[in-house]
């Protein structure tokens, strides 16, 4: 005998059956079937218990969060940014006191189908000019870079660095416990006078991973590379990523 | 139609949506997070939800890929964390055999085998019903399933998935 499956009991409970052959057979089937029926008052009864083992409400504010369109950037110190883990420096880059970002940017970045999308701001040698990069810009020794993220959920972000040296270094590595829009991360890095290009990747796990998922798929997507970071188009993590790559000049 | 607020959705749909996610992934609080993921999907494309016949349909298929697509990820993740194991050993959990290498199989198939093996093997569809549901005739999903048995036996030895009948 062929019991209906899950799906089909799912419809009929969700009345889009009502009045077709399928639901006709599906209802003749339940009548003298007891597997299928037990089957179909599990289902209902799961869905008349579900309001008391979910808040709804609450669900429904993190969809709404997260789906929410993008607002000028967030202030620096808010929600769980300020809970910066790690700032590794390697070679030839190095972590220093934050420079300001201008309080409206140019939002070109946005969440479109990708879980998490990245921007760069830079500003030109200590006190200079600070402005928004685009893929491919070139920088200068003593010219510092800040991060600014979008996701579209929680989870454990890293931005991992790749450098033409054969150099991967994790800048971050946060935990943030929802969606976050336009939020630029807490501290910089000055960049130093060995020309090479550098491509930073924004890496997106779920909650908890640790940050060695992204620093051991860096290394080995380096190592695959050649250590040519221009060659580096994705790190196969597992997790989801979106990079930005820049050159650095003397 | 408009389509109705997140919380109705949440209402109507979140049950199903929930015990799908559980039924795939085995664990809670990663089931929980897929169902977000999946309403998050709902009020990003409402278009095309609002346009569908049948929402429960396209539920089942949207929250199936997600699901595959963590356990994917997952697996894809302990791959990278065991290649670094002396460091980071503490953090790659101790899962079962079996259901290593079963997440190890799923990661390495195909997108539309591993969903039609699901459709079929967890969830006992009829090749009728999966063939509505995929968007592909009844003798593809014959093939497919007739692909995924051939990868099967090759990653699973003779433990190759048989349907359990209720």
């Amino acid at each position: 005998m062929t019991h209906l499956s899950d799906l089909a009991i799912d419809r009929l409970l969700a009345g889009e059956l009502d009045g077709t052959p399928a639901g006709a057979t599906a209802r003749e089937h339940l009548s003298s079937c007891g597997t299928c029926e037990g089957r179909r008052a599990d289902i209902a009864r799961d869905a008349e218990v579900f309001p008391k083992q979910v808040w709804i409400a609450g669900e429904a504010a993190k969809v709404r969060r997260a789906i929410a369109p993008a607002a000028t950037p967030a202030r620096r110190d808010s929600s769980a940014l300020a809970q910066t883990v790690s700032f590794a420096a390697a070679a030839g880059i190095a972590a220093i006191a934050i420079f300001a970002i201008p309080p409206a940017p140019v939002d070109t970045t946005q969440i479109k189908g990708t879980a998490v999308s990245l921007t760069i701001f830079a500003q030109r040698a200590a006190g200079g000019r600070v402005s928004q990069l685009a893929p491919g810009d070139a920088l200068t020794a003593g010219d510092s870079v800040r991060f600014q993220i979008w996701t579209d959920r929680a989870g454990a972000l890293s931005i991992v660095g790749l450098d033409g040296a054969g150099q991967v270094s994790v800048y971050k590595h946060v935990e943030l416990p929802q969606a976050v829009r336009g939020e630029i991360l807490d501290g910089s890095v000055l960049l130093d006078d060995a020309p090479s290009a550098e491509v930073f990747f924004a890496v997106l796990c779920d909650r908890g991973e640790a940050s060695a998922v992204p620093e051991i798929a860096a290394r080995r997507a380096l190592d695959e590379a050649s250590n040519d970071p221009r060659r580096v188009s994705a790190l196969g993590s597992g997790c989801h990523e979106a990079s930005f790559l820049v050159r650095k000049n003397r | 139609m408009e389509l109705a607020p997140i919380e109705e959705l949440y209402r109507r749909h979140g049950a199903m949506v929930l015990r799908r996610a559980r039924r795939i992934l085995g664990e809670e609080e990663a089931a929980r997070d897929a169902m977000q993921e999946v309403f998050m999907k709902v009020m990003r494309d409402r278009e095309s939800f609002r346009g569908e016949a049948s929402p429960v349909t396209w539920l089942y298929k949207v929250t199936t890929n997600l699901c595959l697509n963590k356990i994917r990820d997952a697996s894809r993740r302990r791959a990278l964390l065991a290649e670094n194991a002396p460091v980071r050993q503490e953090e790659s959990g101790a899962a079962p055999e079996d259901r290593a290498a079963v997440a190890a199989l799923i990661a390495s198939l195909p997108d539309e085998l591993r969903e039609i093996a699901v459709y079929y093997f967890v969830d006992e569809m009829n090749q009728d019903e999966i063939a509505e549901i995929v968007g592909v005739s009844r003798r593809t999903v014959g093939n497919r399933l007739d692909e995924f048995r051939v990868a099967a036996r090759a990653a699973l030895g003779d433990d190759t998935p048989k349907r359990v009948v209720r």
